[in-house]
């Protein structure tokens, strides 16, 4: 019977109920919540403001909506309102960083985009060490080329072709009009194309 | 020209572009080199941002994350993020320490201020009882022409009191930080008295016109044994009545060879300046040269209960003068009862 119900606490009960759950006063609610979007959230952080600072993105964005959950009306899906609430943080995270490294002159904003990130392995590991050596390099200097877009067009590349959001989604999270987004999404792989030739 | 293929090839990749929309676009690309290697490019570089491996989660993110989110949103913190504020425990340490030294810099800053109490601020009477904190009170006596020839002609009956039937009204002065006589107080017939308080503001002083203010002192001054209990009366109108002048009732007569000059009593010791003696403060009559220091016990309202006379000290001590001192009482009355007892030092030129 325990394990029963320790099942159905880590079973994904999807959205609505989870959200009532929460909103019904179970805190196991929250907790099925932060278990199955975690990660995304994470993996929207890290590409955002790289895997270093991803965490404490992560750890506001839950903590926002922890607070913020009564609000939200279910009209758009909870990924999309994490991720609204992840992208603000990350670029509060980002301003931060920015000041304390103006104060600072810390040397590992021009560091952290060509190292590996945590865990990356190469693309082949059927590949010669060479080979390897030098997907590895390409992802980083993709990584980097996204993080030096501007801001507008970097957000709408990252939730279209890293994370796979719709249009129509990528609308809600960015707050801008289909067109706008559209137009982001092709301004920005544009100049990834050139900044890579 | 650029701009809009990019558009319609980027939309084409996410499959957005409508048939028709489409067609013509595949013929552009078919028809144009350039086109075709902007659309492979673009394609190639879609490939390899979609190959990108996702983030690995670091080892327990959800448990450090449910735990924390308990831990933030508990007792107060809760309740704050109910109502749409979000501080962090490092927020708050920051504001409290901000709360801090501002506290600390506005101490600092900010001059001392005097301190006053309700009844000071209410009442000019309670105020002028608290002017003088210095706890010393300075009786002076000024001769006059008769009682210089007293002094030669009675020289004998130095103890004995004046009989109060020969006692005219005579004006006193309240002359706070003067130590002088009045000049016009000399020509009278009477012997004057002038009690000094020493007061701490200048603006304070009163002064006396015996020219002026006789006649009005003249009929309220009949008998010695109310002089003393005037000179009270006249230092608590001191600055009740006028801020700068005062009148007090004659005080009594002195006896041929009595108290000459000044005689003083000051609060010594550990509570100088927080005792002083409360008016009237009966000196005349006593004679000098004579300097001694006595230990007053207190009673809970100031009185003095109990008069010892400690080392020291110059001069024979006049007989009265313990019976005088144990008449004092002093204020005020919490810091009396709070003292139990207080050190003067009189002296009786």
């Amino acid at each position: 019977m325990s394990v029963s119900s320790s099942t159905e606490g880590r079973e994904w009960p999807g959205d609505e109920k989870a959200v009532a759950r929460f909103l019904g006063g179970d805190p196991t609610g929250f907790e099925q919540i932060v278990r199955h979007y975690s990660g995304m959230v994470f993996a929207l952080a890290a590409r955002l403001v790289g895997p270093w600072e991803a965490e404490e993105v992560v750890q506001e964005t839950f903590l926002r909506a922890w607070r913020g959950l009564e609000t939200f009306r279910g009209d758009a899906s909870l990924k999309t309102w994490l991720y609204t609430i992840a992208l603000n943080r990350a670029k509060a995270r980002l301003g931060t960083l920015a000041r304390m490294r103006k104060v600072f002159a810390s040397p590992r904003a021009s560091s952290e985009d060509d190292q590996p990130w945590p865990g990356e392995e190469a693309p082949d590991l059927s590949a010669s060490p060479e080979d390897q050596a030098v997907a590895l390099e390409q992802r980083a200097r993709l990584r980097k080329a996204i993080r030096n877009l501007p801001e507008e067009f970097r957000h709408a590349v990252v939730l279209r072709d890293l994370e796979g959001l719709s249009y129509d989604d990528i609308a809600r999270v960015l707050s801008v009009p289909i067109g706008t987004v559209r137009s982001r999404i092709a301004r920005g792989r544009a100049a990834l194309v050139e900044e890579l030739s | 020209v650029t701009g809009d293929l990019d558009l319609l090839i980027s939309r084409s990749l996410d499959g957005d572009l409508p048939g028709e929309e489409e067609r013509e676009l595949q013929s552009l690309l078919a028809a144009d080199p350039t086109a075709r290697a902007r659309y492979d490019a673009m394609a190639a570089l879609v490939g390899r941002l979609e190959a990108l491996p996702e983030p690995d989660s670091p080892f327990a993110l959800a448990t450090r994350i449910n735990s924390q989110v308990e831990a933030d949103t508990k007792g107060l913190t809760a309740s704050l993020h109910r109502f749409g504020f979000y501080f962090r425990p490092a927020t708050l340490g920051v504001v409290a320490a901000g709360i801090v030294a501002v506290v600390i810099a506005s101490a600092v800053m900010s001059p001392q201020r005097p301190s006053t109490t309700v009844a000071a601020a209410k009442s000019p009477v309670a105020k002028a009882a608290e002017a003088p904190d210095d706890g010393r009170v300075n009786v002076f006596f000024s001769e006059t022409e008769k009682e210089q020839k007293a002094k030669k002609d009675l020289a004998p009956a130095q103890a004995a009191p004046a009989p109060a039937g020969e006692a005219p009204a005579a004006p006193a002065r309240v002359d706070a930080g003067s130590r002088s006589n009045d000049a016009k107080g000399r020509v009278r017939q009477e012997p004057v008295l002038v009690a000094s308080a020493e007061a701490p503001r200048p603006k304070e002083e009163v002064s006396f016109a015996p020219e002026r203010d006789a006649p009005a002192l003249a009929a309220s001054a009949p008998a010695p044994a109310a002089a003393d209990e005037s000179v009270a009366e006249g230092a608590t109108m001191q600055k009740s009545v006028a801020p700068e002048t005062t009148r007090l009732r004659a005080a009594a007569p002195q006896a041929a060879g009595a108290v000459r000059g000044s005689a003083s009593l000051e609060v010594v010791g550990k509570t100088a300046g927080a005792l002083r003696p409360a008016p009237p403060v009966r000196l005349d009559g006593l004679v000098g040269p004579f300097e001694g220091t006595y230990r007053l016990e207190l009673d809970g309202s100031g009185r003095v209960t109990d008069v010892a006379r400690l080392f020291g000290g110059s001069g024979s001590e006049p007989s009265g003068l313990p019976a005088r001192l144990k008449g004092l009482s002093f204020a005020p009355a919490d810091a009396a009862r709070a003292a139990g007892s207080v050190d003067v030092k009189v002296r009786l030129p």
